[in-house]
C-alpha cells in the first residue's frame, strides 16, 4: 500500500472534485483546496517513502513478470518530487489565474491526472505501466491544453499536440513491443536481466523507436514541433507543467530505458544522444532569437535546455561505452549528475518562469515583449522574481544554473583527447553564451527599460506566493549547492548500476 | 508464420505515418493514428506466438492499448469539433496560424 | 577550547559582516529618510566596534590562535579538489588591529554626521564609508591569503571610491576637494584614479609573491604557512625570498612607502574624514599589518634559508628611507592636510623601520611591540590630527596654511586637541603615546645595533619636529592673513570651534593620546610580554626572557629629545617669535627640491603615465574602432541570419510536423546503421 499512497491521492482527488461539483456548485476555491490538498498528501508520502528507498508495490496474486509492478528508486523518487512540488505550485497558481474560467472542476481533475500520470511514469516497475501512466499523463495535457476551446489558438495547439504525441507514444509502444519481442517480458528489473549482453539489429531497432517515441515528448529535434505551439497557447500554469515537467518525463522515461534496459556497455546510443542533443541544443537557442511573443519564447529555451540535457547524458553513455569502466565511471557519473541538477534547475527556474510571465500576462492582457518592457517596474515581485529565474538558467553565477553547466561541461572536459568530446565543449560553450546572452538581454527589456504608461496593478497574491517560493528554490539551491550537489548524485545512481 | 505478421505491422505502421503526412482531412489524420496503433497491436500479438499459445501478457496489453487508443480518438474527435467552430472546415492547412 | 572558539567566532564573523549589511542598508534606509540612513550608517560603525571590543577579552588568554574555518563546497567525483573555503584567524594582531579600525572608525563616522552634513550624495558617502569598514574588518580577520585579498582589494575599490567622492570636479568646489597648487594640482577623480593605479602595482607584485608562497609551501592559511616555513621542501627554499620581497611590494603599495608614496599627498582631496579614516588611521596600516602578519613565517624561514634575512634588511630600509624623505617633503608644503598626509607616509616609515629590525635578532619583540605599538598610537593622534585639520579648513574657507593664522584664540578646543596630538606626533616626553612607541622603534634599532638607521630614525625626528612646530606656528599663532579678512567680508568665515558631534570626536582621540602616553610604560611592558609569550609559542622557543634593561630606553630617551629640540627650537623661533629665517641660495635649492617632491612625481607622470595614455589612444582607433567593432557586429548579423533562415521550416503545417518526424526517424536508423557496420 505504501508506494501506491503517492499516487492515489492524486486520483482521489480528482474523482472527489469531479463528485463534489456535481453535488454543489463549487467555487474554484473549493476545488484549488481539494487539489493542492491531495498532491501535498502525495507529497508527504512520497517524503515518507524516501527514506526506505528503493520501494516496490505489487498486487498479490498479479506477481512480476506478468503483473504490473512500481518500483521506485532514488532516480524515480527524485523526479516524483520534482513532479508533485511543480504541481503544487501550478495548482495553488491556478485559483486566482483561471478565476474567470468555468468548468474549473474539470480543469482542476485534469491538473491532477497529470500529476497522477506523472507521478506513474516515476514509479513504474514495468514498461507497460509506463505506457498506461504516459498515455494518462498526456491525454490530460492534450486535454489541458486545449482548455479554453472558445479562442482559436489553444484548439490548434492543443490538436497537433495530441497528434504529434499519440505517433510519439506510438512509436514508443512499438519499440517496447519489440523489446517483448526479444525478451518476452515488459518488467524492467526482468529485461535488465534478460536482455543480450551482444547488441543485435533488433535491440537498436527498438532502440530507435523508443528514442524517437519519447522524444517527441521530450522535445527533440525534428520531433519537438509542437513545443513552441502548446505551452504558449494553454493556461500559464499548465505551460509551467508542460515545459518544465512534462518534457523531463520525456527525458527520464529515455535515459531510464536507455541506460538500465539497453546498457550503454552493449549498445553504442551515446553518439545518438550527443548528435541530437548537440543539434536541439543549438537549434533551440538559435530559434530564441526571433520571438516576439514572451512564452514561445520561453519554450524554445525549453527545446534547448533539453537539447543540453539530453547532450550531458550521451556524453555518460559514450563514454561508458568506449571506455573501460574504471576511468568512464568518474566522468559519466559526473555528467549524468550535471543532467540531473540541471533537470532540477530547469523545471524550476522554467516553472518560475512561466508562472511568472503568467502573472503579467494577467495583469497586461498581453503577450508580446515589446509590450512588456520596463513590466517589472510596475510589478516588482513578478518582474523581480523572474529575474531571478532568467538569470538561474541563462547561467550567471552564482545562481544554480551556471553550477548545472559547469558540472555538466567538466565531464567532457576530462577528456579532451577524444574529438568528440572536444566537439562537445566546444558546442556547449557556445551555446552556453547565447543561452546567457538572450536571458540576459530579456532581463534587460523586462526590468530596465522605462516603465508602460498605464498604471498596472501587482499580480495577486496567491499568484504571487508560487513565484516567490520559486525565485527562492533558486537561490537556496546556490546557497545549500553543497548537499545539492551530493543529492543529485546519489539521484542518477540507479543509471550506472 | 509469426514474422509475416511482423512484416505486417511493420507495413501497417508505415502506412499509418504516410496517411499522417499525406492526408490533409483531419479525420483522415485521426484514422492514421489509428492504423498504427493497430499496427503495434498486431506487433505484439505476433510477437508473443511461440508456436501455440499467445503469451496473456501480450493479450492483456493490446486491450488496454486499444482502449487508450479510443480515448484519444475520442478527444481528437472533440478538438476537431471545436477546430470546425473556429475555421469551418476540416482541412488541416486552416490549421496553420500558429508558426515560424 | 570549545567555548573559546564558539565565543570568539560570533564577534568575528559580525565584526565585519555588520558593515557591509550596514552599507547595503544605508541604500535601502535612504528611501526611509535622511536621519534614518545617517544615524543607521553610524549605528552599524558602533555595532562593529561593539563586536570588535567583545574581542578583548581573549588577549591575555592562552588559547589564541584561534583559527575558524569553513570548507563550502567540494565537486565530486572530479580528480582535481576544487574546496573553496573561508576562515577567520583571532590572534592578538588581529584583535588589536580590528579594534583599532571600529574605534576610530566609528568615532570618525560621528564627526562626518556633522562635517558632510548637507552634502547631496551621502547616501554614496554612508554606503563607501560602511563597506569600506567591512572590508577592513574583513583584511584584517582572514586566516589565509586569499580571502585576505578580497578585503585588501574591497578596501581599494573603496578608498578609490571616496577619494573621487566629489567627482564633479567643480571649479567652485576647489577648496575641498582639490590639492596640489599650479601644474601639480590634482582634481578629485584623477587622485582617485592614481591612488588606485598606484595601488594596484602594488598588488600585483603582492599576488605574484602570494602565489610564490603557496607554491613554496602548498598552503594560503597564514597558521599552516607558519608550521610549514621551517622545513620548507629544498628546490622550494630559493621562492621564499622573492615571495617575501614581492608581498613586501604590496605592502609598500597600499601603505605609500618609497618608492610608491606618491599617491597618498593627492588623496588629499577626498573629504577628510576620508582622509582621517583611510589615510591615516586604517587603510595605509594595512600594509604594516601584512608586515606583522608574513612575520612569523619569514622569520621562522630564516632557519631553512638564512638569505631572507635581506627581506628583514629591506623593509627596514625602505621604512626608514621613507620616514627620512617623506618628512622633508612636509617641511615646505603649503597645504595643511597635506603636511598631515607626508607626515603620515613618515610615520608609517617607522613602523616599517621596528619590523623589519625585529626580523633581524632573536629579541624580535621589542621591534615587532614596536611597531605595532606606534601603529596604534600613531592611528590615535593621526586621527585627531585630521579631524581638528577638517574643522579648521572649514572655519577658514581655505586648505592653505598661509591662509590661516592667528586661529589659536578663535578656536580654543581645537587648539588644545591639535597641540595634544602634534606633541605625541613629536614624540614629547613622558605624557604622550608618541614618544613611548616611537622610541620604543628607536631602541630596537638600537639593541639591534643598526646604527645607520638609527641615525636615520633619530634625524627624522628632528624634521618631524620642525614641521609640525612650523604647522602650528602658522595656523594658530601669528597675525590673521587677509585672506581671513576678505572671507569674512564676503561671509563665509565661521571662526569658532564647531558643533559639539565635530569637536567630541577629537577631543576623545587627543585625551585618548595622552591618556595613553600617561601609561604608556606599561603599555609598553604589556605589549612586550604579549608578543613575546605569544611569539614564543609559535617560534618554539620555550620561554623568553626578556631583558629588563632599562639603560637602552633611557639612552634612547635622551637622543629622541636631544633630536627633537634640535628640530623644534629653530621652527619655534621662525613661526612663533616670528625671525625671519635665513636666506641662502642653498637653502632656496634644496627648498625648491623638496616642493617638487624630488620630481619623483614628475617622473612617474612621464615614464608610465603619459605613454601609456598615448599608446591607449593608438590602440583605440586602430584595434577597438577598426577592428572589433565590425566583428561584434559581424557576429550579430550571422546570428541574426541563421535564425531567420532556420525560422522558415517552421511552417505550422501539421502534415509538415509529422514528416519531420518520420524524417528524423530515419535519420536515426541511418545513425545506427553506420554506428552498427562501423
Amino acid at each position: 500500500m505504501s508506494l501506491l499512497e503517492p499516487l492515489l491521492y492524486p486520483l482521489i482527488g480528482a474523482v472527489a472534485i469531479i463528485a463534489v461539483s456535481s453535488l454543489a456548485r463549487g467555487r474554484g476555491l473549493l476545488y484549488c483546496l481539494i487539489a493542492v490538498s491531495s498532491l501535498t498528501a502525495s507529497l508527504a508520502a512520497l517524503l515518507h517513502l524516501y527514506t526506505a528507498l528503493p520501494v516496490a508495490f505489487t498486487l498479490d496474486g498479479f506477481l512480476p513478470p506478468n503483473g504490473v509492478q512500481l518500483y521506485l528508486d532514488s532516480f524515480g523518487a527524485f523526479m516524483a518530487l520534482l513532479f508533485v512540488g511543480i504541481g503544487i505550485l501550478a495548482a495553488a497558481y491556478s485559483f486566482k489565474y483561471m478565476a474567470d474560467d468555468d468548468g474549473l472542476e474539470k480543469y482542476y481533475a485534469l491538473l491532477l491526472l497529470l500529476v497522477a500520470g506523472l507521478l506513474g511514469v516515476a514509479a513504474a516497475g514495468d514498461l507497460f505501466t509506463l505506457f498506461v501512466f504516459w498515455e494518462l499523463m498526456c491525454i490530460s495535457s492534450y486535454a489541458l491544453v486545449s482548455f479554453r476551446n472558445y479562442r482559436w489558438e489553444p484548439v490548434e495547439a492543443g490538436f497537433k499536440y495530441l497528434v504529434m504525441s499519440t505517433v510519439g507514444s506510438i512509436t514508443a509502444l512499438y519499440g517496447m513491443s519489440f523489446l517483448y519481442g526479444i525478451t518476452g517480458t515488459l518488467h524492467i528489473s526482468e529485461l535488465v536481466s534478460r536482455m543480450p549482453a551482444v547488441a543485435t539489429p533488433e535491440g537498436y531497432f527498438a532502440l530507435v523507436l523508443i528514442f524517437a517515441g519519447f522524444g517527441v515528448t521530450s522535445a527533440i529535434v525534428p520531433f519537438h514541433t509542437w513545443l513552441p505551439d502548446a505551452p504558449p497557447a494553454a493556461p500559464s500554469p499548465v505551460s509551467a507543467l508542460l515545459s518544465g515537467v512534462v518534457i523531463k518525463a520525456g527525458v527520464y522515461a529515455t535515459f531510464r530505458i536507455m541506460f538500465t534496459i539497453f546498457k550503454p556497455a552493449s549498445y553504442d546510443f551515446g553518439l545518438l544522444l550527443i548528435v541530437f542533443g548537440a543539434i536541439t541544443l543549438t537549434v533551440g537557442n538559435l530559434l530564441v532569437l526571433p520571438q516576439r511573443d514572451i512564452k514561445r519564447f520561453l519554450a524554445f529555451s525549453s527545446i534547448a535546455n533539453v537539447g543540453l540535457i539530453l547532450l550531458a547524458g550521451g556524453v555518460a553513455a559514450y563514454v561508458l561505452h568506449a571506455y573501460d569502466y574504471t576511468t568512464a565511471a568518474a566522468i559519466a557519473s559526473l555528467a549524468l549528475s550535471g543532467a540531473a541538477f540541471h533537470i532540477l534547475n530547469h523545471a524550476v527556474g522554467k516553472g518560475l518562469l512561466f508562472l511568472s510571465s503568467g502573472c503579467l500576462i494577467h495583469s497586461t492582457g498581453t503577450r508580446d515583449i515589446a509590450e512588456l518592457e520596463g513590466i517589472a517596474r510596475r510589478m516588482p515581485w513578478s518582474g523581480g522574481a523572474m529575474s531571478v529565474g532568467m538569470l538561474n538558467l541563462g547561467g550567471i553565477p552564482p545562481l544554480g544554473g551556471f553550477w548545472s553547466k559547469l558540472l555538466i561541461m567538466m565531464a567532457p572536459a576530462a577528456l579532451l583527447q577524444d574529438p568528440l568530446m572536444a566537439v562537445c565543449v566546444a558546442v556547449m560553450i557556445l551555446n552556453s553564451l547565447l543561452a546567457a546572452g538572450y536571458y540576459v538581454w530579456l532581463t534587460q527589456r523586462l526590468v530596465f527599460k522605462n516603465a508602460p504608461a498605464k498604471a498596472i496593478r501587482e499580480a495577486p497574491f496567491s499568484m504571487l506566493l508560487p513565484v516567490v517560493l520559486l525565485a527562492l528554490a533558486c537561490v537556496a539551491i546556490t546557497l545549500l549547492l553543497p548537499s545539492v550537489i551530493g543529492f543529485v548524485s546519489s539521484a542518477i545512481l540507479p543509471l550506472m548500476a | 508464420m509469426a514474422e509475416v505478421f511482423t512484416a505486417a505491422a511493420l507495413a501497417l505502421f508505415l502506412v499509418g505515418i504516410y496517411c499522417i503526412i499525406t492526408k490533409r482531412n483531419l479525420i483522415k489524420i485521426v484514422v492514421g493514428m489509428e492504423i498504427m496503433t493497430a499496427a503495434v497491436n498486431l506487433n505484439f500479438i505476433s510477437l508473443a506466438w511461440n508456436g501455440e499459445v499467445a503469451d496473456p501478457l501480450a493479450s492483456s496489453i493490446v486491450l488496454i492499448s486499444i482502449a487508450i487508443a479510443a480515448a484519444i480518438a475520442a478527444l481528437a474527435l472533440s478538438l476537431i469539433i471545436n477546430a470546425f467552430k473556429h475555421t469551418g472546415s476540416v482541412d488541416s492547412r486552416k490549421l496553420r496560424r500558429l508558426r515560424w | 577550547m570549545v567555548d573559546v572558539t564558539y565565543s570568539a567566532l560570533l564577534p568575528a564573523v559580525l565584526c565585519w559582516t555588520i558593515p557591509v549589511a550596514g552599507a547595503f542598508a544605508t541604500l535601502g534606509l535612504s528611501k526611509v529618510g535622511a536621519r534614518a540612513r545617517d544615524y543607521g550608517a553610524v549605528l552599524t560603525s558602533i555595532l562593529a566596534a561593539i563586536s570588535a571590543a567583545s574581542l578583548l577579552p581573549l588577549l591575555p588568554s592562552e588559547g589564541l590562535p584561534i583559527d575558524i574555518r569553513f570548507d563550502w563546497v567540494t565537486l565530486p567525483f572530479s580528480e582535481m579538489p576544487l574546496s573553496i573555503g573561508a576562515g577567520f584567524l583571532i590572534d592578538p594582531l588581529s584583535i588589536i588591529l580590528c579594534n583599532v579600525v571600529s574605534v576610530i572608525g566609528s568615532l570618525i563616522m560621528v564627526y562626518s554626521l556633522k562635517y558632510m552634513e548637507g552634502d547631496p550624495s551621502l547616501t554614496r558617502y554612508w554606503f563607501f564609508m560602511n563597506l569600506f569598514l567591512g572590508n577592513m574588518l574583513l583584511l584584517v580577520l582572514s586566516d589565509n591569503f586569499v580571502q585576505m585579498l578580497f578585503g585588501w582589494e574591497g578596501v581599494g575599490v573603496c578608498s578609490y571610491a571616496l577619494i573621487g567622492f566629489w567627482h564633479s570636479d567643480s571649479k567652485e568646489d576647489w577648496l575641498k576637494c582639490w590639492v596640489g597648487e599650479g601644474k601639480e594640482s590634482c582634481p578629485p577623480s584623477h587622485s582617485g584614479m592614481k591612488a588606485f593605479i598606484m595601488t594596484r602595482f602594488g598588488d600585483v607584485l603582492m599576488l605574484m609573491g602570494v602565489f610564490l608562497l603557496i607554491v613554496a609551501l602548498g598552503t594560503a592559511n597564514f597558521l599552516e604557512l607558519q608550521n610549514g616555513a621551517a622545513s620548507v621542501a629544498g628546490p622550494y627554499k630559493f621562492l621564499l625570498l622573492p615571495a617575501a620581497l614581492l608581498i613586501f611590494g604590496g605592502a609598500v603599495g597600499k601603505s605609500a612607502q618609497l618608492p610608491l608614496m606618491e599617491w597618498l599627498p593627492d588623496a588629499m582631496t577626498g573629504p577628510t574624514p576620508v582622509s582621517a579614516l583611510i589615510h591615516a588611521a586604517t587603510m595605509v596600516k594595512a600594509g604594516v599589518y601584512l608586515v606583522a602578519r608574513v612575520f612569523p613565517i619569514f622569520y621562522i624561514a630564516l632557519v631553512a634559508d638564512p638569505a631572507l634575512i635581506t627581506f628583514f634588511q629591506v623593509v627596514a630600509w625602505v621604512g626608514a628611507l621613507t620616514a627620512f624623505v617623506a618628512a622633508t617633503q612636509a617641511t615646505v608644503s603649503t597645504e595643511l592636510k597635506k603636511v598631515l598626509a607626508y607626515s603620515t607616509v613618515s610615520q608609517i616609515g617607522y613602523m616599517m623601520l621596528g619590523m623589519g629590525v625585529a626580523g633581524t635578532v632573536a629579541e624580535f619583540y621589542i621591534g615587532y611591540a614596536g611597531g605595532v605599538m606606534h601603529l596604534m598610537s600613531h592611528a590615535v593622534f593621526k586621527a585627531a590630527l585630521f579631524l581638528s585639520a577638517g574643522a579648521v579648513i572649514h572655519a577658514v574657507n581655505s586648505r592653505f596654511m598661509y591662509h590661516m593664522g592667528g586661529l589659536g584664540k578663535k578656536m580654543p578646543l581645537t587648539y588644545v586637541a591639535m597641540l595634544a596630538s602634534s606633541l605625541s606626533l613629536m614624540g614629547m616626553p613622558v605624557f604622550f603615546s608618541g614618544f613611548w612607541s616611537k622610541d620604543m622603534v628607536l631602541e630596537s634599532a638600537l639593541l639591534a645595533g643598526q646604527y645607520p638607521l638609527l641615525m636615520l630614525g633619530l634625524l627624522t625626528v628632528s624634521v618631524t619636529c620642525f614641521y609640525t612646530v612650523r604647522m602650528l606656528g602658522l595656523v594658530f599663532h601669528g597675525k590673521p592673513s587677509e585672506h581671513q579678512a576678505a572671507e569674512a567680508a564676503a561671509g563665509h568665515l565661521h571662526l569658532g570651534d564647531p558643533s559639539p558631534k565635530m569637536t567630541v570626536p577629537y577631543q576623545i582621540l587627543a585625551a585618548a593620546t595622552v591618556a595613553m602616553g600617561v601609561t604608556g610604560y606599561f603599555q609598553r611592558e604589556w605589549l612586550v610580554k604579549l608578543f613575546a609569550g605569544y611569539y614564543s609559542g609559535i617560534f618554539a622557543l620555550g620561554h623568553i626572557e626578556i631583558s629588563e634593561g632599562l639603560m637602552p630606553q633611557l639612552f634612547t630617551a635622551a637622543l629622541s629629545t636631544l633630536f627633537l629640540l634640535a628640530g623644534a627650537v629653530p621652527a619655534y623661533l621662525i613661526y612663533f617669535r616670528g625671525r625671519t629665517p635665513p636666506q641662502s641660495g642653498l637653502l632656496s635649492s634644496i627648498r625648491n627640491l623638496l616642493f617638487r617632491r624630488y620630481y619623483l612625481n614628475a617622473l612617474y607622470y612621464a615614464l608610465f603615465v603619459n605613454p601609456t595614455m598615448w599608446l591607449a589612444e593608438r590602440l583605440y582607433s586602430a584595434m577597438e574602432v577598426g577592428f572589433f567593432d565590425r566583428l561584434n557586429a559581424g557576429i550579430a548579423a550571422a546570428a541574426r541570419s541563421a535564425s531567420s533562415k532556420l525560422r522558415k521550416s517552421h511552417a505550422g503545417d501539421l502534415n509538415y510536423n509529422v514528416l519531420a518526424f518520420a524524417v528524423g526517424l530515419a535519420l536515426l536508423m541511418l545513425i545506427i546503421l553506420v554506428v552498427v557496420i562501423w
